[in-house]
């Protein structure tokens, strides 16, 4: 029995202890904010200003980022909590990054929903609420907390969605989101049962230990494991909005509140990836996996679903025509850039490390996106809000701050130097080219020359957002709410963007430490000795 | 009546017939999302699946002799709950602007 599993069965009889409650700390302040927002709500008389709030959350959102990189480096024991979550930096990285997003997505908020008149304190409620599910998600170390908290982190977003009440759009994207959102639960759902029923557990350890036993397609519990990860794979692909289930993202992002689709964009994307490694880098490792259905495992499904997502996003965000529409292909697009380095770190063991480059795309993006949305409430007011490229006419020069932070979101989504956007492509791709050239596997080569093929189409629906901007007549007169929080959001996004952009290592480093710091967490010595085994007889296959 | 006894025990539901039928419930469920029109009964499919993957739970736990999958449904259910709160109001919400709850007719938000 190696050291890993002697922790983990200690972890799993002892009752929690003291040092495991201090690392729910960032979780326990986002949820205590909220639950005082509900108290606080209830006092108030109808027509109170309730923008305070949102200062409150960035607030306490700000602590949890610092709690979470407090607890950065305290060295936790991993499985906590009877080994239901995992502490480690990894988790911390994610605590963080979405405290981070949701605070600037908060910041833009009150005076779109001032001008709309839904000036409540629910939304920033549910807002926290979906960061706590976020949270907890990211540290999901069982099935069943990973299940749990990623319906804490939709079933408030679903709402949030259609928060705007006097507008029928919002109505329609929440209930879109609503019925394709429970489906795709549903489905994942499933996929976790017949996980359980083959494998006997939820525990993602001891899945994959318990797969090492299940040797080959003869075995009958192989077609169970085979479907159940197709399923939750499928949930996985609808909650990062890849293709084939992205069709809800367009409608959902135009839908809903411009402050908040940008948190959306991001939160979910970066959590959802943060699961999705987990769980499949812990439970399914793609040398148990392969070989059932004509030598396909889950690195196939990533690798069409990247494929698919880059030529769609991009293809039809050139033809869209309101920029929240084309914003929300774009991150279909993006969505399949991220897949492009999962299947480049994850379809052989040795490339582990590559996995940092999602990470840090994952922050260049979070800030990209959040700032070009926050642009957008900025022009937000009711009845006048810019929604097409014509709308946007002469807006960067009437308002240059404005038209610079939009400059800058744009060039980095597009993916041009010197911006944070283009070093995450950059180490995207190179972790893909790094591959192809250590395996000679063409299908790197492909994803890659397609990833950049795409991303020079990208560009041009990007920066026909700026030419609109700087170069085009105004059409229409837009009056801007005036809001110093949204300037202060947008203004860190940007800073941050060109801050990664010219002086990346510390972003680098702290998202290779924290891809380190998971892969301790990985597999017991059962697993690692049959996944050798399976190496040793697939490159012997390949010789003949 | 021995004959009675042999019938029933060779009638008697094992693992695959409570996963077929799982499986069958789940199906609908699903048919039922994409061929219904009324939000409603969109919702009650909806639910249905949530119930079957409910029935496998059980029955592999079961099968197993353990509790794990017992306590799973539980929380099933209790994410089921908190979705059908959420999607009446969000019916209530569309259907005062719609005026009905036809998921043909949302139409607002397209390509």
């Amino acid at each position: 029995m190696n050291m890993l599993s002697i922790i983990n069965v200690i972890a799993l009889l002892t009752p929690p202890q003291a040092a495991e409650y201090v690392a729910v700390v960032p979780v326990t302040i986002v949820v205590l904010v909220a639950v005082a927002f509900i108290l606080i709500d209830m006092f108030h008389r109808q027509g109170t200003p309730r923008n305070y709030l949102a200062y409150f959350s960035v607030i306490g959102l700000t602590v949890a980022a610092g709690s979470s990189w407090y607890l950065w480096d305290s060295g936790l024991e991993r499985a906590a909590f009877f080994g239901m979550l995992y502490f480690d930096q990894f988790s911390m990285f994610f605590s963080a990054l979405v405290c981070i997003a949701a605070a600037l997505a908060i910041l833009c908020s009150p005076p779109v929903l001032q001008s709309n008149r839904m000036d409540r304190g629910e939304y920033y409620l549910l807002i926290l609420l979906s960061v706590a599910g976020m949270i907890v998600m990211a540290a999901a170390a069982d099935l069943l907390t990973l299940f749990i908290a990623l319906e804490l982190m939709s079933i408030p977003i679903y709402v949030v969605a259609g928060f705007l009440r006097k507008d029928i759009r919002g109505a329609e994207a929440s209930m879109k989101y609503f019925i394709l959102g429970s489906i795709s639960a549903a489905l994942m759902l499933y996929g976790i049962a017949l996980i359980y029923g083959a494998a006997g557990t939820t525990n993602l350890e001891y899945i994959a230990n318990n797969l090492a036993y299940l040797t080959g397609a003869e075995h009958g519990g192989y077609g169970l494991v085979m479907l159940g990860m197709i399923l939750i794979m499928s949930g996985f692909i609808f909650k990062i909005a890849a293709v084939p289930f992205h069709t809800w993202a367009p409608d959902v992002y135009t839908g809903s509140p411009t402050p908040v689709v940008g948190f959306m964009a991001a939160g979910f994307k970066a959590i959802t990836f943060a699961a999705l490694l987990r769980v499949f880098l812990i439970a399914f490792p793609a040398e148990l996996l392969r070989g059932g259905f004509f030598g396909l495992g889950w690195i196939d499904i990533a690798f069409f679903a990247a494929f698919a997502s880059m030529v769609l996003g991009n293809l039809v965000a050139v033809v869209q025509d309101n920029v929240k529409r084309m914003l929300a292909y774009s991150s279909i697009a993006h969505a399949g850039y991220m897949l492009v380095g999962f299947v480049a770190a994850n379809s052989h063991p040795d490339f582990f490390l590559h996995n940092d480059a999602i990470l840090f795309y994952l922050v260049t993006y979070t800030f990209a996106v959040i700032g070009a949305f926050g642009v957008l409430a900025y022009f937000g007011r009711r009845g006048q809000a810019v929604e097409t490229y014509e709308d946007l006419g002469n807006l960067g020069l009437k308002h240059p701050f404005m038209g610079l932070v939009m400059g800058i979101c744009m060039l980095s989504a597009a993916g041009f130097p010197p911006t944070a956007g283009f070093l995450g492509k950059f180490y995207i791709f190179r972790s893909g080219v790094d591959v192809y050239a250590q395996t000679a596997e063409t299908a790197m080569l492909v994803l890659v020359v397609v990833g950049v093929v795409t991303s020079v189409v990208g560009a041009y629906y990007y920066l026909k957002v700026l030419v609109y901007m700087f170069m085009k007549p105004a059409k229409r007169e837009f009056v801007p709410l005036e809001h110093k929080g949204t300037r202060w959001a947008v203004a860190i996004c940007a800073i941050m963007t060109m801050y990664i952009g010219i002086l990346p290592a510390t972003a680098i480093d702290i998202s290779r430490d924290a891809v380190m710091d998971m892969r301790g967490a990985s597999h017991s010595e059962v697993v690692q000795q049959v996944i050798e085994e399976r190496q040793a007889e697939r490159s012997e296959d390949e010789e003949y | 009546m021995a004959w009675v006894s042999t019938l029933i025990s060779y009638w008697e539901p094992t693992l695959a017939h409570y996963l077929l039928l799982s499986a069958a419930v789940f199906s609908i469920g699903l048919i039922g999302v994409m061929v219904r029109r009324n939000a409603l009964i969109v919702f009650m499919s909806i639910e249905l699946m949530l119930n079957s993957v409910n029935l496998s739970f059980i029955s592999f736990a079961r099968y197993r002799f353990e509790m794990d999958g017992h306590v799973f449904a539980f929380f099933i259910m209790a994410v089921a709950a908190a979705e059908a709160a959420v999607a009446l109001a969000i019916v209530i919400h569309v259907f005062r602007h719609k005026r009905g709850v036809n998921v043909d007719e949302m139409q607002e938000l397209k390509y």
